[in-house]
């Protein structure tokens, strides 16, 4: 079915050129006709009504063929058809000199690639001008390298006169003519032919392939896209998007956001009340980009909230998943990764830096600073790692916010970094903000920043704002 | 856009980084670590004029470490500010030899 469906586009483009092929052809004829009426070009015979004739049918052919926008199964054999007819005829007329007509058919029907066909319209075209070359020598123009005049014949020449014209009225024996025309003209025609033929045909036989293989191509690069964009929505699904996330809890404010580089990403943050006092925040950002950064983030999303759910500490939370991380990890994927833990009651968090980013902080009077916290190695590296905890006391009205490298590694096009300053700066451009325009300011400004660039980096940030008891 | 000049001394890789090591260009450098390093008991990567580098290019710098881990190991040299920020952030600075 899907062979059908791509040969027989091809096919319907194809007749679109032999269509231009025809309207060309009706073109060359005109030319022909004018340079007969001015005398430049002389044929035995009178060819007006049979000329007029072949562009009539061509033109026709040709408009049948728009008509049904060529649309149909049967008109490759209309337009081929009319196309041989007119060539027959202008080689009848024009003999030695259409020669080279007998080879456009050929080169035409490789456009389809269907092998056979290219094969049938060779065969059909070079016995028809085979017949045509023994009617061309009877009554078309008299081919002179194939005349055989009597012995002793003497040719009178004139003043300007061709040599075409010198021979009117001798008389010649006609089959010898048609013989020698077959010997010497058609028989060399025929070989050239043959040449022509056997590169049409492996031409089609290629085109054939290449449409193929171009198919494939087009449907796989469709079904991963397919499965990429699937893929896309699972990884936003799991990470927690409903906001406000917590309606009925009045201590705090918190708003997240991931924003991946590629359809998937590495990046992600998670939250959740561990129990009714503690809430449980991570952020994280996993080594690479693209389908293998997005396969170890599932995992450690689940390995770090599997860890929290315990209610570990941030440290000991670090510390399990990175052993469960490390297990069989060959690539040496990693993630940086913060976590913390605020007990709402009393606005103590805890937290622990997996060599993840600094945080910033804003106490109630004050501004956004990033605040130095101590760094472990990233989750996947060493199976031993310890983790430092820290504690700060937040104070109603202190905000936090904690980020992905997309964000200060975020790059213009003259590849300087956005930065901490300028992070600092878009944070603390409205103080009165909640996490929700706090995150919007931060992110405005990295557009503003990168102005035309890619994005380059998955972009993630985790705000929080805490109002008390 | 990676660059990497190999020079041997002995049984000591000098192998100094031009550009940036990102995704695509991480890979890249793991491969031509990979096939020189065969007969090397020790690696020295210059990063004088490498501008910067990615996670991705972290990974690399880590696997390199612990194939080198059983030999004389790894050196880094010339690091920039902006590359020696992301080192001390992930702890590079406190296992890989840095001049």
């Amino acid at each position: 079915m899907k062979e059908r469906d791509v040969l027989w586009e091809n096919e319907v483009n194809s007749n679109k050129v032999m269509t231009s092929a025809l309207f060309a052809s009706v073109g060359a004829l005109g030319v022909i006709c004018i340079l007969l009426d001015a005398g430049f070009l002389y044929v035995p015979t009178n060819p007006r009504v049979p000329l007029l004739a072949n562009m009539i049918l061509m033109s026709v052919a040709g408009i049948i063929s728009i008509r049904y926008k060529h649309d149909k199964r049967w008109l490759k054999y209309l337009l081929m058809g009319t196309l041989i007819v007119a060539y027959c005829y202008m080689d009848i007329l024009f003999t030695y000199y259409a020669a080279p007509v007998m080879m456009i058919p050929a080169v035409l029907s490789s456009k389809y690639f269907i092998k056979k066909y290219t094969i049938r319209v060779t065969v059909v075209t070079f016995v028809l001008f085979f017949i045509t070359a023994i009617i061309g020598a009877r009554v078309g123009l008299t081919d002179l390298n194939s005349l055989e005049l009597p012995a002793g014949t003497v040719i009178q020449m004139g003043e300007n006169t061709w040599l075409s014209d010198a021979i009117e009225g001798y008389s010649y024996d006609k089959d010898r003519m048609v013989c020698n025309v077959l010997m010497y003209s058609y028989s060399i025609k025929f070989l050239l032919g043959l040449i022509v033929a056997v590169g049409c045909v492996r031409v089609s036989e290629q085109g054939h392939d290449l449409v193929f293989r171009q198919q494939e191509l087009t449907e796989k690069t469709a079904r991963t896209e397919a499965d990429l964009s699937v893929a896309a929505r699972i990884q936003t699904d799991v990470l927690p998007s409903k906001f406000p996330a917590f309606p009925e809890r009045k201590e705090f404010d918190i708003y997240a956001s991931m924003t991946p580089a590629k359809e998937v990403g590495g990046d992600f943050y998670d939250f959740f009340l561990v129990d009714e006092d503690h809430l449980y925040m991570t952020i994280a950002d996993v080594s690479g980009k693209g389908i293998p950064a997005a396969m170890f983030m599932m995992a450690a999303k689940n390995i770090l909230a599997e860890h929290a759910r315990m209610g570990k500490t941030p440290a000991k939370i670090l510390e399990g998943a990175n052993r469960t991380l490390c297990i069989n990890n060959t690539e040496n994927m990693f993630v940086t990764a913060w976590v913390g833990i605020l007990e709402l009651s009393n606005g103590r968090m805890a937290a622990a830096s997996a060599g993840h980013e600094c945080p910033a902080v804003k106490t109630p009077e004050g501004q956004f600073k990033i605040f130095k916290d101590e760094h472990g190695f990233p989750l996947g590296w060493f199976k031993e790692s310890e983790y430092k905890e820290y504690e700060m006391t937040l104070t109603p009205g202190t905000a936090f916010f904690s980020y992905t490298d997309g964000v200060t590694e975020a790059m213009d096009a003259e590849d300087k970094l956005f930065g901490r300053g300028r992070l600092e700066a878009a944070l603390n451009a409205d103080r009165e903000a909640v996490p929700e325009k706090v995150l919007e300011k931060v992110r405005r400004g990295v557009a503003e920043f990168v102005k035309d660039a890619e994005q380059f980096d998955d972009l993630t940030m985790l705000g929080l704002l805490y109002h008390g008891k | 856009m990676l660059q990497v000049e190999k020079q041997k001394e002995g049984k000591t890789l000098i192998m100094s980084l031009i550009g940036k090591l990102d995704t695509v260009t991480a890979p890249q450098l793991k491969e031509t670590i990979d096939d020189s390093l065969l007969d090397a008991d020790k690696l020295i990567l210059d990063f004088q004029e490498l501008e910067y580098t990615s996670s991705a290019g972290l990974r690399v710098l880590l696997t390199v470490y612990k194939m080198m881990a059983d030999r004389e190991g790894l050196i880094i040299r010339n690091v920039n500010d902006t590359i020696m920020e992301v080192f001390a952030s992930v702890g590079f600075t406190r296992f890989i030899k840095i001049e």
